[in-house]
């Protein structure tokens, strides 16, 4: 076998080799689960930022097939980063906020300037509520189903990635 | 932050891994040797960059610096330490981290141990495992940051899964990157020696321990990995053919091929192609292993995380190296050298050639069952898996021929002139391997055909390892012959162990109350009492079992655990010794314990047997390097 | 043709029969051995049974789980939530089985509702669900409801 003939015969086979790998990982893709989480959302009851009186109480049963809640605050640069996603899903789903350990001059503020994407926030002045729903830092975002199940968790700032994510499973 | 000096040491390193590179392709023409030495110098100093990056990565383990993503998802503060600095290198990441030092750590022993090789071959071997290193780097800093940071950092971890704290898990994965990451070495040694001209039997006798000292921390390897799914995973059994299992098995069985070859080639001036090929076959199918197990392709209970990006990243990497070094390959291949391969029916050399040929085919088999059930969902669809059978039906007859081959071919000469008496000797082995079958057979009553089919060959292999090491009068003096005495013993031992163990083993399921006995089998199994105890991060339900068995008593003592966080209910085996079988009991927590506790009990007949085997290969290749013999100076 | 060449074309040959030969007893014992999945609602659908070993996978359905003492055997009910099958298993049920959550039976098919169980799969993350579970659950239309996969 001449040299070039080698090469060519090695060079189809390897390349066709990645191409059928290749679309195995893509199969595989739709298969692979996220960490199913299902687990139940503890009963707490959020006081509005704005206005005291107006409370709360979560999980909702049986009134929106999901909904979102998101831990956040004026003082996190991730949650700065992330509001830009935060302000497409609102569009697509409710989404309650928690504002952990804020100023309520500075939340406004935010809120005001960057766009307010929740349906409701409630104030979490000393970080009780968030670590009583099970958080381990900020930004974090629940994805909670009508029967009151937290189905898909987020620690850290939403991305793009993610984003699709919670599109998808909230179709 | 100490954080932030792990990463800023590693793209440290990843530049000078550049410059290296940079140095030895502008210096190329230049043969002088202070070159040589900068360029040996920047590489050592990307080693000690990669090495205190793990280090550093350790160390925001042990202090559970949260701050880190990998730190936060994979270690807790309750973790004991050792599990704690384990975890560094158990997650996705971290492990990557470790390959990529193994890479580096490889080449730096090859600078140590070559003094004797021209510079201008060690300098190209340098600069491919660089390249190596360079690919690797950019894949750990671009996708796979283990230094990745989160903010607010988080007060507690995620990372407390307790079947990953176990110990021999802890230690698995080091020797397994010592084992197939370590071919990369003689992997560029090859590609420096053929663009340099030098691929010739004098290449053969450096390459060898390079094959050697990652064969043996490979098989060692394999053999860690074998004896933790036996005492962890609670089903009595030791291997199960998972897709992961084969990942590693797949690299070993080409580079015992490869060994083979190898000598070969230093003795014969033969089989260059053979080894060539071998020694790029055996790097790529190490890669080929590392991407089944971390893309996410395959479901196995043991597989990594799974992340189909990354997988896209290693296939890439891997199609990358295997067209660069088998275009090297060939356009590079000294074509003189292979007008050289004629054998002669009876010589060493051939049945050698005869071995390679087995090996290439117990290879196959076992990739067409890993890859099958992924090429298959790729045009159909479907979903399968493949069944334990399809190996052990179709591996069983060649393994045995396999084993004659073993033993026939170290009574060959390596001139092909057949040496006095083997015949007589083939048909000696024959009469006392038939003899001691039958004993073996009437004292067990087993009468099988392939039970004694593989009783005998296995015997065979033994009796002539035995007859070489009785009649050899010069001992102590060849490394070689040692070597190959304890591996070829180890293998014969092991085969005997999985064919006594597979059909004398003996399992039983019950359901006791406490109190209650189950008799089947000619075992009887008493449920004597409970027992519950509590330690910081789980409740532990023991069961006291009292196993009788011709007349004989044994007390196990397994467990079910409740763990709290994350909770988790997991079952630890009791075994204890009897001879050298196991007397092996594993408890599952079915409900309500006054209802009755179910027990998994296995009698695992000459298991130790199979561990003892392991340690004898893995011992046959440590004696083949540290005994260092006459390497011509090249 | 030089008696070279002609030496070639009977190695070839002879390695291209061999070659044959092994590749068919792969195949052979591949095909033996090959075990596949089925989602409860695959079964229905199926004409003819699925002979030999297979795999069925679904959710344990809640409720269903039934103990004979006196045999240590277990029934249970394997759902995708459109269709049912019947299992029968002589064993322990491994610690990660549980109702309600993703379970993979391996066993030969008594008939269309029935399988004989012989190995329960189970992984070792209590909230993992095996991908052909997730698959064949997303395929009976039932995905979004309770499990997010």
């Amino acid at each position: 076998m001449k040299k070039p003939f080698k090469i060519s015969l090695l060079v189809s086979v390897t390349v066709i080799s990645f191409v059928i790998f290749y679309y195995s990982l893509k199969a595989n893709n739709k298969n692979n689960p996220n960490i199913m989480l299902n687990k139940p959302l503890p009963a707490i009851e959020l006081t509005s930022l704005v206005n005291a009186n107006l409370k709360q109480e979560l999980p909702l049963i049986n009134r929106d097939k999901y909904y979102l809640i998101n831990i956040w605050s004026s003082w996190c640069v991730p949650c700065r980063e992330e509001h830009p996603i935060l302000m497409k899903l609102k569009d697509k789903i409710k989404i309650y906020g928690i504002n952990y350990k804020d100023k309520k001059t500075n939340a406004t503020a935010f809120l005001n300037k960057l766009g307010n994407p929740f349906y409701f926030t409630g104030s979490d002045k000393d970080g009780s509520i968030s670590i009583e729903i099970g958080a381990y830092g900020i930004p974090e975002t629940y994805v909670v189903n009508s029967q009151g199940l937290i189905i898909f968790k987020h620690v850290g700032p939403l991305n793009k990635k993610i984003y699709l994510r919670i599109s998808k499973i909230i179709k | 932050m100490i954080s932030n000096l792990g990463a800023v040491l590693l793209i440290v390193s990843f530049l000078t891994t550049c410059s290296t590179l940079f140095l030895y392709i502008k210096n190329n023409i230049i043969q002088k040797s202070s070159i040589y030495l900068q360029f040996f110098l920047f590489y050592k100093v990307s080693f000690y960059l990669i090495l205190f990056s793990f280090f550093v990565l350790i160390v925001c383990f042990a202090i559970s610096d949260f701050s880190i993503i990998s730190v936060y998802e994979n270690s807790h503060t309750d973790k004991p330490l050792f599990y704690k600095i384990s975890a560094a290198w158990g997650n996705h990441e971290g492990s990557m981290l470790l390959f990529i030092l193994v890479i580096s750590l490889y080449g730096i022993l090859f600078l140590l141990n070559s003094k004797n090789i021209n510079d201008s071959l060690r300098a190209c071997t340098i600069f491919f495992q660089s390249i190596i290193q360079l690919i690797f780097l950019s894949f750990l800093i671009f996708t796979s940051n283990p230094f990745s940071k989160i903010f607010p950092v988080p007060v507690q971890g995620l990372g407390l899964n307790p079947i990953l704290q176990d110990p021999l898990l802890a230690i698995h994965p080091p020797f397994l990157y010592l084992g197939y990451v370590g071919f990369s070495l003689v992997f560029s040694l090859l590609l420096a020696s053929l663009i340099l001209k030098q691929y010739n039997s004098r290449w053969a006798s450096i390459a060898k321990k390079w094959i050697m000292l990652p064969w043996s921390f490979l098989s060692f390897g394999i053999g860690l990995g074998s004896f933790w799914a036996y005492y962890e995973l609670g089903w009595g059994g030791y291997w199960f053919w998972d897709p992961v299992e084969n990942a590693s098995l797949m690299p070993w069985i080409a580079s015992t091929a490869l060994i083979h070859s190898i000598v070969v080639m230093e003795k014969l001036k033969k089989l260059f192609a053979w080894t060539a090929i071998l020694t790029i076959l055996t790097f790529i199918l190490s890669l080929f292993g590392t991407f089944l197990v971390r893309s996410g392709v395959l479901n196995s209970v043991h597989a990594f995380a799974n992340d189909p990006e990354r997988g896209v990243y290693i296939l890439f990497i891997i199609t990358i190296i295997t067209l660069g070094s088998l275009i090297i390959y060939i356009l590079k291949f000294p074509k003189e050298s292979a007008n050289n391969n004629s054998f002669t029916l009876f010589s060493r050399d051939f049945s050698i050639l005869l071995n390679n040929y087995f090996l290439i085919f117990i290879l196959t088999v076992v990739i067409v069952g890993t890859t099958y059930p992924i090429l298959l969902s790729v045009f159909t669809g479907e979903t399968i898996s493949v069944g334990p059978q399809y190996y052990n039906t179709i591996l069983a007859p060649f393994i045995f021929i396999f084993l004659i081959l073993m033993a026939i071919g170290p009574l060959m000469k390596w001139n092909g002139k057949p040496p006095i008496l083997i015949k007589q000797k083939i048909f000696s082995f024959f009469i006392v391997s038939v003899f001691l079958t039958i004993l073996i057979s009437l004292y067990l009553s087993g009468y099988n055909f392939i039970f004694l089919l593989g009783v005998m060959c296995s015997v065979y292999l033994i009796v002539s390892v035995f007859y070489e090491i009785v009649m050899n009068k010069k001992f102590f003096s060849t490394k070689q012959n040692f070597s190959r005495l304890f591996s070829h013993l180890g293998f014969g031992l092991l085969i005997l162990a999985i064919t006594l163990n597979h059909f004398f083993s003996k399992e039983i399921n019950a359901k006791l109350h406490l109190g209650e006995s189950f008799f089947k089998q000619g075992i009887k199994i008493n449920f004597l009492k409970s027992e519950s105890s509590k330690e910081k991060n789980f409740e532990e339900l023991f069961g006291i079992y009292k196993i009788t068995k011709d007349n004989k008593t044994f007390i196990l003592k397994p467990s079910v655990r409740k763990y709290k966080q994350p909770q988790q209910f997991t079952s630890e085996t009791s075994i204890q010794r009897d001879g050298l079988s196991d007397v092996y009991i594993a408890m599952d927590y079915a409900g309500d314990p006054s209802m009755g506790m179910g027990v998994r009990f296995y009698y695992n007949y000459f298991v130790r047997l199979i561990w003892i085997s392991f340690a004898l290969i893995t011992i046959g290749g440590i004696v083949s390097f540290v005994r260092r013999g006459n390497e011509k100076t090249i | 043709m030089t008696p070279s060449r002609k030496k070639r074309l009977t190695y070839f040959l002879v390695s291209a029969v061999v070659v044959l030969i092994l590749g068919k007893f792969i195949f052979n014992s591949l095909q033996k051995n090959t075990i596949y999945f089925f989602s409860p609602t695959d079964l229905y659908l199926n004409n003819e049974n699925p002979k030999g070993l297979i795999r069925v996978g679904g959710l344990v359905k809640k409720g269903s789980v039934q103990e004979n003492k006196n045999e240590a055997t277990y029934t249970f009910v394997v759902t995708d939530l459109k269709n049912d099958i019947y299992v029968e298993y002589k064993g322990i049920l491994p610690n990660l089985f549980q109702e309600e959550k993703g379970v993979v039976v391996e066993g030969t098919l008594k008939d269309k509702k029935f399988l004989l169980g012989k190995t329960i799969l189970a992984k070792h993350d209590e909230n993992y669900m095996p991908p052909e579970v997730a698959e064949a659950l997303k395929k009976s239309g039932n995905w979004n409801k309770k499990y997010d996969q």
